[in-house]
């Protein structure tokens, strides 16, 4: 017969793994299976900062990754500044594996690269107004003070080739702007660019 | 730096400007004619299809039946319990229009009705000057009718009670309405038979519709179906002022409107011609304006068309190849034609004195009953024409006076960028009008080896099945600069 005896189970507790995001999501991956249970749905249980501060992330929606025991869950967030390691989350310490483990003190925390969809340009011109040209951008862009070098009503970020002068930008929605230009003419196609424009989460507009 | 194009697009070509046609069913079955909805146009969001215009309650007079039908009840003498689709709702339906409009319906046992009252069980088309109305007299005579003290216009059907009918109007141009119930014909009417309505309503109506309807008044609607085809072009110009003289054959005038230099090249059609010039034709025809005489007055000529064959056998003939609309008969004849483009000695003017049946080659003015149509083959009064194939001609105004006559311009609106001006009143407000527009400079290309441009006519002048030939000439520029800075008498030949 061999030896016998007792063994006392050790907690081998949950740790993040990675973060990682796309476009307005996250995507947090444990070290183990978790429960999913409401504090794995938590959103407030998963708080985000960032370096700039000042854009403010917070996690909206929280979807756990398929099965009883998922290894991830997918952060909906708002709009983040594209950077590198520009963002950090830090778990809370509730969350539990499969086994009713909460997660170890020393990995609840990761960095991870902000990541966004930069805004987009559009226009249109209207022979009914030879003086507006439409702008629509692909999402919401600042609208604040004309004076302010990323603002999207600063008619200096628009130039107009094609003898086109840009004199002034108007806010229509928080994603269109209006540009009153002189010197356009019927049947002319027209190339324009925008620059320095910044979206809410002060991601210059695609290049 | 973000990148972005646009283009300021405008309409090229204007190719018509019509009331927009109306096909569509309504159901009454689930709900209120009121409640129904339709997109416009294919895309839109659907919007209302009829109007509630009854003095009685809507909320009471009209109770849905769900799966059968709406119940109209007029609950109180002089009430009426009807809907109207005006142009606004997108029924388009004008004098000129044809139009058709078909409802189900059905009077129960124990409705009350009225002699003489032919609108209290109802359906009308108004087209801007008439209003025809279909109706139910007390003894359950159907028919058509314009005024209900004058009775039933042509033949009526007797329908039963507590039985649907499949109802419709149809209504041709200004020729003649139409009676159809359950697909079968009742009766055809001339438009004439109706007086004039008033010019203002352009709508289809249906529903219990007399002023004297009884109390006890019920019939039940479960569906209405519309169909307008509309040839009204807004973009040409329709006057009736129109005046001709013997004097100046090929001048028009019109003393109300004016004409524009930017007219000359547009077609004129002189229309409803009511004299009769010395060879048996008459003013009408279709024309070019060729030049503008002043602000009320132009000059017509007709169009070059190549084709022309002539027989040496038949010297006064002249027969044009394949365009079997080429001549109308009685209105062509005593009108000039003009021959060009002959190698043979076959150009010159002449009078067209008979119009021949096509392939038969029969005199028309020899027959008993004598009716507007069209054919490839005249002659002329006095010709001596060698036989010659392809030769030109072109039809010249010869008018006679005649103090009224209607024309009709085409392509006589504006374009101002995307704004659009019409030189033709609309007799209503609100229409839906359909625009046929292209924003699009189009152009085929082919390989050398594809391209097929038969040389209809050696000339000359050459004459070409297309043209232009050459889109973009990729040295026009060079030449233009090599042809200013070369001294004078020095020419250069390009090729390219």
């Amino acid at each position: 017969m061999g030896d016998t005896g007792t063994w006392v189970g050790v907690a081998d507790k949950p740790s993040v793994v990675s973060a990682v995001a796309s476009a307005l999501s996250v995507r947090v991956t444990f070290s183990q299976p978790m429960t999913n249970n409401a504090d794995l749905r938590n959103a407030t249980y998963y708080p985000l900062t960032h370096d700039g501060g000042s854009v403010a992330v917070a996690a909206s929606a929280v979807t756990p990754g398929p099965g009883t025991y998922p290894t991830y869950v997918d952060l909906t967030v708002n709009d983040m500044t594209i950077g590198t390691n520009n963002y950090h989350l830090a778990v809370d310490s509730s969350l539990e594996n499969q086994y009713g483990d909460s997660m170890n003190p020393a990995g609840r925390t990761a960095d991870f690269n902000g990541a966004s969809n930069r805004a987009t340009v559009t226009a249109r011109g209207f022979a009914s107004d030879l003086t507006l040209v439409e702008i629509t951008y692909s999402k919401a862009v600042k609208q604040v003070n004309p004076a302010n070098g990323d603002d999207a009503l600063n008619p200096t970020n628009y130039n107009i080739t094609g003898g086109v002068t840009v004199n002034s930008a108007t806010h229509v929605t928080s994603s269109i702007v209006n540009l009153n230009v002189s010197g356009q003419q019927i049947g002319h196609a027209y190339t324009g660019a925008v620059s320095n424009v910044q979206d809410l989460a002060n991601n210059v507009v695609a290049p | 730096m973000a990148p972005f194009y646009y283009t300021i697009g405008t309409p090229i070509v204007i190719g018509g400007a019509r009331p927009l046609d109306l096909g569509q069913l309504f159901d009454f079955r689930t709900q209120k004619p009121s409640a129904v909805t339709y997109p416009r146009l294919p895309g839109a969001p659907p919007q209302v299809a009829f109007l509630y215009t009854g003095s009685a309650t809507e909320g009471t007079a009209v109770v849905v039946v769900s799966g059968q039908w709406c119940s109209f009840t007029a609950g109180g003498a002089g009430k009426t319990v009807k809907y109207v689709m005006t142009h606004a709702e997108g029924a388009g339906v004008m004098t000129d229009s044809y139009a058709a409009a078909s409802a189900v319906v059905r009077v129960p046992t124990g409705s009350v009705l009225t002699a003489g009252k032919l609108a209290q069980v109802c359906m009308s088309i108004w087209d801007g000057n008439a209003h025809l109305r279909a109706g139910l007299d007390d003894d359950m005579h159907f028919g058509l009718f314009d005024t209900e003290a004058g009775g039933f216009l042509g033949n009526t059907i007797i329908l039963s009670l507590d039985t649907s009918y499949e109802i419709a109007i149809k209504k041709f141009g200004v020729d003649y309405v139409e009676l159809w119930v359950n697909g079968n014909f009742v009766s055809g009417v001339a438009y004439s038979a109706w007086g004039y309505a008033g010019a203002v309503l352009h709508q289809v109506e249906f529903g219990l519709c007399s002023s004297s309807d009884d109390a006890g008044l019920i019939a039940y609607w479960t569906q209405m179906g519309i169909q307008t085809i509309n040839h009204f072009d807004a973009w040409d110009r329709i006057s009736n002022n129109g005046s001709v003289a013997g004097t100046s054959p090929t001048h028009l005038t019109d003393f109300v409107l004016t004409f524009l230099t930017t007219d000359v090249g547009k077609r004129l059609d002189t229309l409803r011609s009511a004299v009769v010039n010395g060879s048996g034709g008459n003013n009408n025809g279709v024309w070019k304006i060729k030049t503008r005489v002043g602000a009320h007055e132009v000059e017509l000529e007709g169009f070059v068309k190549p084709g022309v064959i002539l027989d040496g056998l038949h010297p006064k003939r002249i027969i044009i190849e394949g365009d079997y609309e080429a001549f109308t008969y009685p209105d062509d004849l005593g009108k000039t034609i003009k021959i060009s483009g002959s190698s043979r000695g076959n150009n010159g003017t002449y009078v067209v004195q008979k119009l021949l049946e096509a392939g038969s080659l029969v005199d028309l003015s020899g027959f008993s009953t004598s009716m507007k149509v069209q054919t490839n083959v005249c002659e002329v009064a006095t010709a001596t024409f060698v036989s010659e194939l392809k030769t030109l001609y072109q039809l010249i105004p010869a008018f006679v006076t005649e103090a009224s006559i209607a024309y009709r311009q085409s392509d006589a609106g504006f374009i101002s960028g995307d704004t659009l001006t019409f030189r033709q009143n609309l007799d209503d407000n609100n229409y839906i009008i359909t625009v046929i527009v292209s924003r699009v400079r189009t152009g085929q290309l082919l390989l050398n080896s594809l391209v097929r441009n038969s040389v209809v006519d050696p000339g000359p002048p050459v004459v070409y099945d297309y043209y232009p030939f050459f889109l973009f000439d990729p040295i026009g520029t060079v030449r233009g600069y090599l042809e200013d800075l070369l001294a004078a008498g020095v020419f250069l030949k390009f090729k390219s």
